[in-house]
């Protein structure tokens, strides 16, 4: 039994080290991101694509220590926080890319093809039709504030969600960080991630959340009653870049998982799963007509303010 | 012999560094991060106070359950009620307990919710530790005030006492249990911004608002070192010998409801919420189950293969040090004591230790870092086990067998290890489950590629996927229960 | 066969000092004392289950002091039989033989009675016959020396006299040396080629059963037989007074000491001394009286009744003790 047991390991790291393989730091959702693997895979047999999942906040405080001790594991970066690509791109940390898919705007492959955004991903408004019965839905971000959404609304903790720590950053820029604390004191609620904030939604835990759009219509389609509402004065733009770190020991695989994401039927998988793709020939998610009205989140701001942004925040709703 | 002395206490001294080694990196990065504490001392205050209270109901629930199993006397076989709740990881349980609270439309999450789990999977833990001795130390004294009839007020003076040595052994075992859990406040407490210790530093660590993750995750670790030293001094019980059953059984009925009423919230209640979210879509009610969704997670997949490689591996590794140490008792004692530092401390301190002393190296974000944890953690508990075995005479048929002429490995070969083999089973069956649902370690250790079906759980239930995460439970508790079915020495984890 | 020259371990309480010892092959020797004595650890240090501080062990012209157990070429006997749980009566006896030879270990087993009863396992077997696997496997393992440490003081009266008997005859025909340790006279009697006595650590003297009985040299070895009245008496010029009647004893000092005799040589006698009788109680098959003598109590083999006054005379004197120091 023993012996069966060494001999099978053994066959098992065989196995393993004959398959080639990159390593994918992410904070895209697992029921997203598996599939996209599972397509490119596909496409290129006999290469396997590890994960690393959780939320951007985590993702990069690990990616951090590794590069601390000298000792990155990640082929991919591909998080919801752009200062965080910046900063390692001053660094020389991430390995440029030249842009030559037709049809990709061009500002989206920053600092030279250093990092690109692959799809776009929204902050809005969604609300638990249900839950919220009669209640007016609200139509701009400032409605929040409204004495009738008392104790209704949740956010993600900018801790963990890259997402929210953009609408923490752009809100702060845009409305002073007076706007969070008149939001905690009508009960706004702050919960570990927008995955988990869109299932309390769903489950009628919150009416009105302040989370990224592309999983609420998932959710849609499983028969929640939600609906995405993108606010008058716009919704927030979330910059999710992906990048190839220089340290990646396999940079021509990793190249290969970054122009896949530009492919058609890459693209068509966004949409399919909620997104708005960056192509703009590619097809359009349900439920999403035309452009969708938004502000680019405030990347400057945030990059210089981030510690102070955090603390105050933490403060505010008492995170650790 | 006199030359060799020091150079045998050199190598103990130097084995003893060797594996204290994460513990004394840990202090050392976490002195150097003080200026934490005083924001977290809060913290340390609900920890300690959570680990106290818990401990106290687990043993009010056990303790009164033993009671009560003693004077009903009940037959062994009664145990089954109570074992399947200790035997599902606590993790699981939480998130049986989370799912099934919200059912009945209770706040699950909080001090409430941890603590409900912490009695459900821990009280069987007092039961089984407080039952020997009530059986051993009471069941004479009860018959003698029986006899002289002692009654009333009295009656608890004389035999309350006796008990105190048990009572206090079994809480400071539960109370360094507790302190060090990380699977039930991680389930039921972080969403809810509810930390003990142990999510602390585990959350710290993964904190981009903090200068120092790793610093301050030391640091909160100094701290639950802290606490936990008092309890290490709260030495084990030894029980003795059970008495003859002279008593007369009371209160059957009672003890039979307790037991059932026991059995229906530590176990089927939370098996109700999982089942509920795993076979049902949440929204529109409708039979759906998750389990291909969560079969269909690569993480998933990859979880469960990784912690029956570690589990496995693990467990043989121990099992062949065991073996090779047991011929010399000296020396398996003396190593069990060492390694005892890692076992009784609470993983989150071997865990950061690990990774202070390993991240610049290649085992890091490999599994070997995680059998190596598990390797640590879970040794002392392989070696007490064969402990035991040697302790109860084997030693000596060996020698029976030397004195025949049998040379020295034949001996063990023929009569030792033949002996030990049920202390061998138990050690597995106490070891192999506490890897393949070990979560404390592995959450922190776990890196792309080495995920374990403890950390696929946390992973689903953080990512949002609430039903795969049910399913995945489901799939462990049942895992778990199927050990209902393999036959037991009486050995507590 | 056995040689022990001067063997001292300090051993807690039961410590051996000093003790020489020579058995003859083929020679059984009973090890007899009280518990404490010392004779179990003495077993353990020829077994080499012990290593003494000072002295030498030989078998045969083998130094073996410093040899540890298993190549030594001995057999246990022990008095929990210390047998395998796991391994059947036939595979206790193949696991022991230098050449495992299953027609010889099924012999040895009928040799022992335990005929049929190959396969049973210890827990499956009375006392009795879990000490006739012991013995087997003792013989299976064709020792040099067999050493027995009370091997059968777990086994009721019946059983333990019919064993003693069995197994003596067994060895002889066998022709095995044994060292049989014993807290019980009747056993090492039966036994017991020669008898030593042991007591606080010292062989206090070997010789034959019998002599030992009727000449013991020192208290002790008087006292492991049993059956010794002893009265306070005074010693003066060689000479013993007891109420009138008068002993010689030779080599005795002058000064306080116990006069030593055994309850068969206690007899009625008309010049004797008066004595009454206290209580009536039955020995094995004869009637024994605890009696006042006036100078002391003593045990006499009697057939009077209670409150009956008697005249008693010692017929034979074993010696007078030195009062012990204590």
């Amino acid at each position: 039994m023993r012996r069966f047991f060494l001999a099978s390991l053994v066959t098992l790291g065989l196995a393993l080290a004959q398959q080639q393989t990159i390593t994918l730091y992410t904070s895209e959702v697992l029921t997203n991101v598996n599939p996209m693997i599972e397509l490119f895979k596909r496409a290129n047999p006999g290469i396997n694509v590890q994960v690393f999942r959780s939320g951007t906040g985590e993702v990069i405080t690990r990616l951090r220590a590794e590069l601390e001790a000298n000792n990155p594991q990640a082929d991919l970066l591909w998080v919801a926080d752009e200062t965080f690509f910046r900063e390692l791109a001053a660094a020389n940390r991430l390995r440029p890319v030249r842009a030559t898919t037709t049809g990709f705007p061009v500002k989206f492959a920053y600092q030279g093809g250093r990092y690109y955004e692959v799809r776009l991903l929204y902050n809005g408004i969604a609300v638990n039709t249900r839950k919220l019965g009669n209640l007016p839905e609200p139509r701009s971000w400032r409605d929040l504030l409204k004495p009738e959404y008392r104790d209704l609304v949740g956010m993600p903790n900018p801790n963990f969600s890259g997402a929210a720590l953009s609408t923490l950053g752009t809100f702060s820029q845009r409305f002073g960080f007076g706007f969070f604390e008149q939001l905690q004191r009508n009960g706004l609620k702050v919960e570990q991630s927008n995955p988990i904030l869109q299932q309390k939604l769903a489950e009628g835990q919150y009416g009105i959340a302040i989370i990224t759009d592309f999983g609420i219509r998932d959710l849609i389609r499983q028969g929640a009653p939600l609906k995405v509402i993108y606010p008058r004065d716009g919704a927030i733009l979330v910059p999710t870049p992906i990048g190839i770190l220089s340290s990646s020991r396999n940079p021509a695989l990793a190249e290969r998982f970054l122009r896949f994401l530009l492919s058609p039927e890459a693209q068509a998988l966004f949409a399919q799963q909620g997104y708005v793709p960056v192509i703009a020939s590619a097809p359009r998610p349900a439920g999403v007509s035309g452009e969708v009205l938004s502000v680019p989140s405030a990347a400057d701001y945030i990059q210089a303010n981030r510690q102070t942004l955090l603390t105050q925040f933490n403060t505010l709703f008492n995170l650790r | 012999m006199l030359r060799r002395q020091p150079l045998i206490t050199l190598f103990w001294l130097l084995l003893s560094l060797g594996v204290a080694m994460p513990l004394l990196v840990l202090a050392w990065r976490g002195l150097g991060d003080l200026a934490i504490l005083p924001r977290v001392l809060d913290l340390a205050g609900v920890s300690l106070l959570l680990a106290l209270v818990g401990s106290l109901l687990c043993l009010g629930v056990g303790g009164g359950l033993a009671w009560l199993a003693f004077r009903a006397r009940l037959q062994p076989g009664w145990d089954a009620l109570l074992l399947p709740a200790y035997l599902v990881p606590p993790f699981v349980g939480a998130l049986g307990f989370l799912y099934a609270l919200q059912l009945v439309n209770l706040q699950p999450y909080g001090v409430g919710g941890i603590l409900l789990a912490w009695t459900a999977h821990y009280a069987p833990v007092a039961y089984l530790l407080l039952r020997p001795a009530l059986e051993s130390r009471l069941a004479p004294l009860l018959i003698a005030s029986e006899v002289h009839g002692v009654t009333g007020w009295k009656r608890v003076r004389a035999l309350v006492p006796p008990l105190f040595p048990a009572l206090v052994a079994a809480f400071g075992a539960l109370y360094l249990t507790l302190l060090g859990n990380f699977g039930v406040p991680a389930v039921l407490g972080l969403p809810a911004q509810v930390y003990t210790l142990p999510t602390l530093a585990y959350a710290r660590l993964f904190s981009p608002a903090s200068p120092d993750p790793l610093g301050e995750a030391a640091a909160i670790g100094l701290l639950l070192g802290l606490l936990a030293v008092p309890a290490l001094l709260l030495g084990s019980q030894p029980t003795g010998e059970p008495s003859p059953r002279l008593l007369q059984p009371r209160l059957g009925l009672a003890a039979r409801i307790a037991f059932v009423l026991f059995a229906l919230i530590a176990v089927v209640f939370p098996l109700v919420g999982l089942a509920r979210r795993a076979f049902f879509n949440t929204f529109t009610g409708a039979f759906q189950p998750a389990f291909g969704a969560a079969w269909e997670l690569p993480l998933v997949r990859l979880g469960l293969l990784n912690s029956l490689l570690l589990a496995l591996l693990a467990t043989a590794l121990l099992l062949l040090l065991g073996l090779l140490l047991a011929p010399q008792r000296g020396a398996l004692k003396r190593l069990r004591q060492v390694l005892d530092m890692h076992y009784l401390l609470p993983g989150t301190l071997l865990a950061i230790g690990l990774i202070l002393l390993l991240a610049p190296t290649p085992v890091y974000a490999t599994p070997w870092i995680l059998l190596l944890a598990y390797l640590l953690n879970f040794a002392a508990l392989m070696l007490r086990s064969m402990e035991a075995g040697l302790e109860s005479g084997i030693e000596r048929l060996v020698a029976v067998g030397k004195l025949f002429g049998l040379r020295h490995g034949w001996a063990w070969w023929k009569i030792g290890f033949p002996l030990l083999r049920p202390y061998l089973a138990a050690g597995v069956f106490l070891v192999l489950p506490l890897c393949l649902a070990e979560l404390t370690l592995s959450a922190m250790l776990y890196a792309p590629g080495s995920e374990t079906l403890g950390v696929a759980v946390l992973s689903a239930l953080n990512g949002g996927l609430f039903r795969e995460a049910a399913a995945i439970g489901l799939m462990l508790m049942a895992l778990s229960l199927l050990l209902l079915l393999v036959p037991r020495r009486g050995v507590v984890g | 066969m056995l040689r022990l020259e001067n063997i001292t371990k300090n051993f807690g309480k039961a410590g051996v000092s000093g003790a020489s010892l020579h058995l003859s092959p083929g020679e059984i020797v009973a090890v007899l004392g009280a518990s404490g004595s010392g004779k179990t650890t003495l077993l353990n240090l020829v077994a080499g289950l012990l290593e003494p501080d000072a002295g030498r062990i030989f078998l045969g012209n083998e130094d073996v002091t410093h040899q540890p157990p298993e190549k030594r070429g001995l057999a246990y006997v022990f008095q929990d039989h210390a047998l395998w749980p796991h391994l059947s009566a036939l595979d206790h006896l193949l696991l022991v033989m230098k050449a495992p030879d299953r027609a010889l270990a099924h012999h040895l087993l009928g040799r022992v009675g335990l005929g049929g009863l190959d396969a049973r396992k210890p827990h499956q077997l009375s006392g009795g016959q879990k000490q006739r696997v012991a013995l087997a496997r003792a013989l299976a393992a064709r020792p040099r020396l067999l050493l027995l440490d009370e091997p059968y003081s777990a086994l009721d009266p019946v059983l333990r006299e019919e064993l003693r008997l069995e197994v003596a005859s067994l060895l002889r025909a066998e022709h095995v040396s044994a060292l049989h340790v014993t807290h019980d006279p009747d056993e090492a009697l039966a036994v017991a080629d020669r008898v030593a006595v042991m007591d606080a650590g010292r062989i206090v003297q070997v010789d034959t059963p019998t002599r030992v009985y009727t000449q013991p040299q020192t208290l002790a070895a008087a006292r492991a037989f049993g059956r010794l009245n002893l009265l306070k008496v005074q010693v003066q010029e060689g000479k013993v007074h007891l109420n009138g009647l008068a002993w010689s004893v030779q080599g005795v000092e002058s000064g306080p000491g116990l006069l030593a005799f055994r309850y068969e040589d206690l007899v009625p006698a008309a010049e004797g001394l008066p004595a009454k009788v206290l209580a009536v109680f039955g020995g094995r098959g004869e009637r024994l009286c605890r009696v006042d003598l006036g100078v002391g109590e003593a045990v006499v083999k009697l057939d009077a009744g209670l409150e009956e006054q008697v005249r008693l005379t010692p017929v034979k004197v074993l010696t007078v003790f030195p009062t012990p120091q204590k």
